[in-house]
């Protein structure tokens, strides 16, 4: 450490710490379309499809971005890479959250946004005329249950939900689901989204013509039935005036995890939709 | 032979700790890195080597089979200002069958210059084609090896100390890039003043040692590249290197080229042509009976998506080679590389990707005499390239 104190005086100073916005490079995206000028202490930093697994490109990210106050993560490949290569920084999920592990989220401080339309899930229930809606949820995304709960009521709908805390616990919790539920509704990390818990919940639908509600809309390719595609612009937006409010000293949301905006559609299994028209889908029957 | 050319562990390791230890007190060095692990199941090579050419060799034909560590780096990277980075690559190579290399592929400070400009300084690889600078590490690219003449005979990546001042325009439509460099340059072969190339098999064809610590002569090389690009559809570039490589500073090596990245739908084309000119090469005098000769030609590489076996994906390649050289008026016999690659790439994770090619190549450099010197086989590989 004696070479770090000498040498110190004689280079140029490193940027104050700032609040950093990782995204996936899109055309037209920039501080001007996002609303960030210069003094405002939020930082964009776009990346290329790919770049980040490069590791020249993700090694000069990382040296930045450790020194930021804060960074906030816009989509699902900034947030696992952000949460797979980031220490000693706070994370701000904008989208991607059910991409990191729940118990990360709690034990680092992190918070996120899942970038999921409670609203467009249960209107979608109740097109379908589905009564019970379950959802299946690991450790650390339990803070959005009670807004759920209260949207379904408000709905008529009602909403059971069930911790699953390793994949194990996964068939015993989907099949009661299953046999108290008209559709499940995946509300966590990836102990849920992928490997073979995702598979047997897969398994479990397609056999049962039980609706899964699922994260992202790349798991509809794999037999979800309905996920929500948010408007990427607008989550960057809100991610960027995030940056400037915690920059103003409002600090980071006080919600581990928080549901998200209406911007952005939903995105249906035409297949699915059509194999199961003519019979009454859920799992109860 | 340079200061990186063979292994120093303990220079490298002061090296890193003091550029560890230099950044100021806040700042963070973060290391990454990669490793390019090879197996051939088969390489079948028949040689013909005129003993005008390479006195005392061998021909015949190798086969060989095993293992082999291609290379393994390391990068690291600080913040060291504003908007101010220094980048640095420790690399080990396995070149050929018998050298080993640890050196420095890159290390260097970038950062801004008024009127947007960019400045890298220190050892820069030069922004030539589109491979160099852009395709050169195996995570990369989809293809497992290089084109075979600019990794064999220019030595990619193509790197040296000097600097690199560069802009970067952005208009709704098209993005430019220019970047204008001066460096060092190429000097003579290690063994010889006089000699840019030879036709010899121990290295002599390739120029990359030509590229040494220091300058031979007081001519700085220069050049650039100007590149015009939309989004991530396509992008074409013109590239240009001048500088004199004999000790006195008369005799001019001159490099030019241009690339063409296209990505139509789910395919990735790229095609990059090349020039090379050398004035006073009595090295190669052996083989075109002239002093001064030139070279050109390019690649073509296609690649696309083949599948997704196990839910991850998978890409199919093709890749054909040509390049031709002779003297410059004509006159002689040509120097000629055919090459052809097929393969895939299968990314496991975003960490491992395997990878596999069968490569066929002919390789001919001529003597004056109806001798020539000839290298033609194929060769299948198999490789593992794990970043981290």
């Amino acid at each position: 450490m004696a070479g770090a104190a000498l040498a110190a005086p004689f280079l140029p100073a490193v940027a104050l710490a700032e609040v950093e916005l990782l995204i996936e490079f899109r055309p037209g995206l920039s501080p001007l379309s996002l609303g960030l000028a210069e003094g405002d202490g939020v930082r964009l930093r776009r990346f290329s499809p790919g770049e980040l697994s490069d590791p020249i490109a993700s090694g000069r990210i990382q040296s930045r971005l450790m020194l930021a106050e804060g960074v906030v993560a816009v989509g699902p490949e900034a947030g696992l890479w952000a949460a797979r290569e980031l220490e000693g920084v706070h994370i701000h999920f904008s989208g991607g959250v059910s991409r990191v592990s729940g118990a990360a989220l709690k034990a680092r401080g992190w918070t996120g946004e899942l970038a999921v339309s409670a609203s467009a899930f249960l209107d979608l229930a109740t097109t379908q005329r589905w009564k019970r809606i379950g959802v299946l949820y690991t450790s650390g995304f339990e803070g959005v249950l009670p807004e759920i709960r209260a949207a379904g009521s408000a709905r008529g709908l009602a909403v059971e939900a069930r911790e699953v805390a390793v994949r194990q616990d996964i068939p015993a919790a989907a099949q009661s689901m299953a046999r108290e539920s008209d559709a499940i509704w995946l509300l966590g990390d990836p102990v849920l989204t992928t490997g073979p818990g995702f598979d047997y919940l897969i398994g479990l639908s397609l056999s049962r013509r039980l609706p899964l509600l699922v994260p992202e809309p790349d798991l509809i390719k794999r037999g979800g039935y309905a996920a929500w595609e948010p408007d990427w612009e607008v989550v960057a937006s809100s991610a960027a005036a995030l940056g400037k409010r915690v920059r103003g000293g409002l600090g980071w949301p006080r919600a581990r995890v928080a549901l998200g905006g209406d911007a952005g559609r939903l995105v249906i299994n035409e297949v699915l939709r059509r194999r199961w028209a003519d019979v009454p889908t859920g799992g109860s029957r | 032979m340079s200061f990186w050319a063979e292994p120093r562990p303990v220079a490298l390791s002061l090296c890193l700790c003091a550029l560890a230890a230099a950044a100021p007190v806040q700042a963070k060095v973060s290391f990454t890195g990669y490793g390019h692990f090879l197996f051939t199941p088969d390489a079948n090579l028949r040689l013909s080597v005129p003993t005008s050419l390479v006195p005392g060799a061998e021909a015949g034909v190798f086969r060989a089979r095993g293992f082999a560590t291609e290379s393994l780096g390391l990068f690291a990277a600080t913040p060291v200002g504003e908007d101010a980075d220094f980048l640095m690559d420790v690399s080990y190579r396995g070149v050929g069958g018998t050298v080993r290399d640890l050196r420095v592929q890159y290390a260097y400070l970038e950062t801004p210059l008024p009127w947007g400009l960019r400045l890298q300084a220190g050892k820069v690889t030069l922004p030539l084609g589109y491979f160099n600078t852009r395709r050169f590490y195996p995570f990369q690219r989809v293809e497992l090896t290089a084109p075979l003449f600019q990794s064999v005979a220019l030595g990619l990546p193509i790197a040296d100390t000097g600097g690199i001042v560069s802009y970067h325009g952005e208009s709704s439509e098209l993005d430019l890039d220019v970047r204008l460099f001066g460096v060092n340059g190429y000097g003579s072969v290690p063994a010889s003043t006089a000699s840019f190339r030879n036709p010899a098999l121990a290295g002599g064809l390739e120029i990359s040692n030509n590229l040494g610590a220091g300058n031979n002569n007081r001519d700085v090389a220069v050049g650039g590249q100007v590149a015009l690009s939309q989004a991530a559809s396509w992008e074409y570039g013109i590239s240009y290197y001048r500088g004199a490589w004999d000790r006195s500073g008369e005799r001019l090596f001159q490099l030019s080229g241009s690339h063409l990245h296209w990505t139509p739908g789910r395919f990735d084309v790229l095609l990059e042509y090349l020039r090379l000119s050398v004035d006073g090469d009595q090295g190669m005098h052996r083989a075109f009976d002239r002093e001064d000769w030139a070279l050109d030609g390019g690649f073509v590489t296609l690649s696309a998506p083949i599948g997704t076996p196990f839910g991850r994906p998978l890409k199919g390649y093709l890749r054909g080679e040509f390049y031709d050289g002779s003297a410059r008026d004509g006159t002689g016999g040509h120097e000629l590389l055919r090459s052809g690659a097929a393969g895939f790439a299968f990314k496991e994770s975003d960490w491992i990707t395997w990878k596999g090619e069968y490569l066929w190549l002919d390789y001919r450099v001529p003597s004056t005499s109806s001798t020539t010197l000839q290298l033609m086989g194929y060769v299948a590989r198999l490789a593992l390239v794990v970043t981290f």
